[in-house]
């Protein structure tokens, strides 16, 4: 399951939180198969685990179990044919000594012929030590002889005389050749044969043929290399006692161990063997351990995986909650959010910023500048503030511009710039919040248009109110003069008119005249009071101090200003009030006569410029023009093209141009209007 | 008697100069104070055919502000009151009209047609003074009527006839017939429709 972690960056910008599928629903905890599963998912590797640890031990004891078997039957097998060899051994030396006894005692072999005969017998095997005739009550023998093999081994004195004797009673009880017990002589443990060999022929005293045979040197004779380099091999007596051993390779370790009973003719021996070879319990247990470690090993593997992932899925529910979150909070803002990477690409919008430029989030994510939603007069600008931002010196302060949504329709918007960190703290991207201030800046225009309503109105009822008194004031004398002059013609009607009196109605009536013309002499006045004050007037000042209003003016149509002022222009004299609203009108003119005209032609140019001693403003747009037959009637009072207007703004202006002394005309050119206004120098 | 309130010294004469051109008499008023003064005066001869040309617009109190004491306090109810109204006081006319003065004419005014209305105010005070003349008579002549005759007549002008009125106030018939006859007498009138047109102008007390 992927892990949403990254962040937009360049390689991958487009996987970013926008693209994020949306998080799946919460599985209802309470169905029965998710509890098994979750159970399972639980259990399952303890179970394994535990299986495969029991199952591994099994293995390991069986294999353990088999090998011991095995060693120990070979143990058993190899015995047994030591044993074997052991006793054909000695039988068949047993039945040489009878068959030269035999015919010691026939008489086939002379008491001369009989050390040969010895000798030859004694080739036959090395453990043989000596052999030797004995008569009974002669505790030395009649003849020893002694293997080349075993010189300087007093043989049969290194016997002690009981053990001799009783296997000589022995011997001539059963008649037959029989064995001693195993014995301790002097030059070791040994083994006696005794084969009765007829009575002396002089004593008439049985006389028996001995063998003496070395036990350590039958074992070195008869078990193979082979087999004593591995086991540890004694015989012992019946009574356990231990007559002779063979342990070339050491003392065995009692782990593999057989006994074989060797039987021979008067004898019981017990052959043991005793393995060397250690128990393959080391490797077993190392492999066990292993095995168990092993097994340990990967139970706490699987823990931490286990854990692990329980914390990357706890990690990633959180983070879907989170992001589901910052997703909700991205959907609902009324705020157009986007992020860009820090080659300008769109990374993400949100819901408010796609309805605000009026595009899918489709087209806007992975867009590069230029963006859909600049508008074509902008351009220059808007990559200009792109490049301020992703170069890091455009200000926090927010940056107010003009988007275009996708029918053409623009609007006013307010962005907040802020840098975009990734997981590691390095900087990804810039995050902005868009503001759409269109109704702002429409409330704002409304009341402003208000507050000019206002004024207006106040004026109109100022002018009103001044209107009405005039006429009050010049009523009156009106009044009297015409009902003095009606009076008087009412009386010339008659014959008798008094005429006296009619001069006097009629004085009375030109008196009248005279206040009446007396009312209008005070209007005159009081207008001359508001005659303009006069200060000499920087022309670079006055279009600077009115640069904001005209900018506040283009602003709201898309129309591009630029002012130009020749250096040195010499003060004009006049009510800097007053010229700014003539330039201020001017520029409203202007800027509304382009409203109409595709973007890249609203463009409005001020120039101050000297013209002979006097210094002159021309406005310029680039309109439609004034039409050459409505020339005469521009500064008329009353006079509109607008559906809007008063009619009053080029009039007043004519009006005040002409307090300061100067001129206002216009000039149509091939391309729009140029309004100039002239000024003459001060005195 | 024309009676002119303006605050306008030229005005006042030049009026008095024409009203006197067709032979009629005026007297001026220098201001509303000045007329209610004249008018609440016991000299005033408010009994005779009169009209007041008001001002609208006058310094201290306003020519509307006149007329609606003039109409509170019910003074010289039989003279007409005609507005003078200059620029834009049209609306107050309207309402001065509507409380029920006579006219009103807008300066600058046509002078003849002026004193054209200012006949027909003083036709309409002659008119209003005749008519209070009879109400006057009516009611000396109801004020001669006895109690019992006032209830007789009060069943006669209903038009119930004889015998009802009898039934009603519980008296013969005779005697009804002759305060019937008393009653016509004494009201100077000869039947009993006259009689009811005679009282039905008059308004219920």
């Amino acid at each position: 399951m992927p892990v949403y972690m990254g962040r937009p960056g360049r390689e991958d910008s487009r996987v970013s939180t926008a693209t994020l599928p949306k998080p799946a629903p919460a599985p209802p905890t309470d169905a029965p198969a998710t509890r098994l599963w979750r159970w399972m998912r639980w259990w399952m590797p303890v179970v394994i685990g535990a299986l495969l640890l029991g199952a591994t031990s099994f293995l390991v004891n069986l294999s353990s179990v088999q090998e011991r078997g095995e060693a120990h039957d070979q143990l058993v097998i190899d015995t047994q044919w030591v044993r074997q060899s052991l006793q054909f051994q000695l039988e068949r030396e047993a039945e040489a000594l009878e068959l030269i006894a035999s015919d010691f005692r026939t008489g086939a072999v002379g008491t001369s012929a009989l050390e040969p005969r010895l000798r030859v017998f004694l080739r036959r095997g090395r453990e043989t030590l000596a052999a030797a005739l004995f008569e009974a009550g002669h505790p030395a023998p009649l003849l020893d002889v002694r293997d080349q093999s075993a010189q300087g081994i007093d043989a049969f004195p290194g016997i002690s005389p009981e053990v001799l004797e009783a296997a000589m009673a022995r011997a001539r009880r059963q008649s037959d050749g029989t064995f001693s017990a195993p014995f301790a002589a002097t030059w070791g443990p040994g083994l006696v044969l005794v084969v009765p060999a007829g009575l002396g022929p002089s004593t008439g005293a049985q006389r028996y043929l001995a063998a003496a045979f070395s036990l350590e040197r039958l074992l070195e004779e008869m078990v193979p290399w082979s087999f004593a380099q591995g086991h540890e091999v004694t015989l012992s007596d019946v009574t356990g006692t231990v007559r002779a051993r063979r342990a070339s390779a050491g003392a065995g370790r009692g782990i593999y161990t057989h006994q074989a009973p060797l039987d021979l003719p008067g004898a019981a021996m017990v052959l043991r063997t005793n393995s060397v070879k250690g128990p393959p319990d080391w490797i077993a247990s190392v492999l066990r351990g292993g095995v168990i470690a092993l097994a340990f090993v990967l139970f706490w593997s699987l823990w931490a995986l286990w854990r692990d992932v329980q914390r990357r899925v706890s990690a990633e529910h959180r983070l879907r909650d989170e992001v589901a979150f910052r997703r909700a909070m991205g959907d609902s803002a009324v705020i157009g959010l986007r992020a860009r990477d820090m080659d300008g690409r769109v990374t993400f919008a949100n819901p408010a910023f796609c309805r605000m430029v009026g595009l899918p989030e489709e087209a806007l994510v992975g867009q590069a500048p230029p963006m859909p939603y600049w508008t074509p007069e902008r351009m220059d600008e808007y990559q200009q503030r792109v490049d301020q931002v992703l170069s890091g010196q455009a200000s926090a302060a927010p940056y107010e511009t003009v988007f275009q949504r996708a029918d053409g329709t623009r609007f006013p918007v307010v962005i907040y710039d802020a840098p975009l960190k990734d997981a590691d703290g390095r900087q990804a991207g810039w995050m902005s919040s868009i503001l759409d201030v269109t109704e702002q800046k429409r409330a704002e225009e409304y009341q402003r248009q208000q507050q000019e309503r206002l004024q207006t109105a106040a004026r109109l009822t100022t002018m009103g109110e001044m209107a009405s008194s005039l006429a009050h004031e010049l009523n009156q004398p009106l009044g009297a003069i015409t009902s003095y002059l009606a009076g008087s013609l009412n009386l010339l009607e008659k014959a008798d008119a008094p005429r006296e009196e009619i001069a006097q109605a009629l004085a009375k009536a030109g008196a009248q005249a005279q206040r009446a013309g007396q009312v209008i002499r005070r209007v005159h006045e009081f207008v001359r009071k508001q005659e303009p004050k006069r200060v000499p007037v920087d022309v670079g000042a006055l279009l600077e101090d009115c640069r904001a209003l005209i900018d506040l003016q283009a602003r709201r149509d898309g129309v591009r200003v630029s002012v130009a002022v020749e250096p040195g222009l010499p003060p004009v004299y006049g009510d800097p009030v007053l010229l700014e609203q003539v330039v201020l009108n001017l520029t409203r003119n202007g800027i509304d006569a382009m409203s109409g005209l595709p973007a890249e032609r609203r463009r409005l140019d001020i120039h101050a410029s000297r013209l002979g001693a006097w210094v002159r403003i021309a406005v310029r747009d680039h309109g439609c023009g004034i039409d050459g037959s409505l020339a005469d009637q521009v500064f008329s009072p009353f006079f509109t093209t607008k559906s809007e207007g008063m009619g009053m703004g080029l009039s007043i202006c004519r009006s005040i141009v002409e307090l300061h002394d100067g001129r206002l005309n216009f000039r149509s050119l091939a391309e729009g209007t140029e309004f100039q206004l002239q000024l003459p120098p001060g005195q | 008697m024309i009676h002119i309130v303006d605050d306008e010294e030229a005005l006042r004469d030049s009026l008095a100069w024409l009203l006197r051109s067709r032979e009629l008499s005026s007297r001026p008023y220098a201001s509303g104070e000045a007329f209610l003064a004249h008018a609440r005066s016991p000299l005033a001869a408010t009994a005779a055919p009169g009209c007041v040309l008001l001002d609208v617009r006058m310094d201290g109190m306003s020519g509307v502000e006149l007329f609606e004491r003039l109409l509170a306090e019910r003074l010289c109810p039989a003279w007409p009151v005609v507005f003078l109204t200059g620029h834009g006081d049209v609306p107050m006319a309207v309402e001065a009209l509507k409380l029920g003065a006579f006219d009103f004419v807008e300066k600058p005014f046509n002078d003849n047609s002026l004193v054209d209305r200012l006949l027909a105010a003083l036709d309409e005070s002659r008119r209003r003074l005749g008519e209070a003349q009879e109400s006057a008579r009516r009611e000396e002549r109801l004020g001669s009527l006895t109690a019992r005759e006032r209830e007789v007549l009060d069943l006669v002008v209903e038009g119930h006839y004889n015998k009802v009125i009898a039934d009603r106030l519980g008296i013969a018939m005779r005697t009804v017939e002759v305060y019937r006859a008393r009653i016509f007498e004494k009201m100077g009138v000869k039947s009993a429709v006259e009689l009811a047109r005679m009282l039905g102008d008059r308004e219920h007390p």
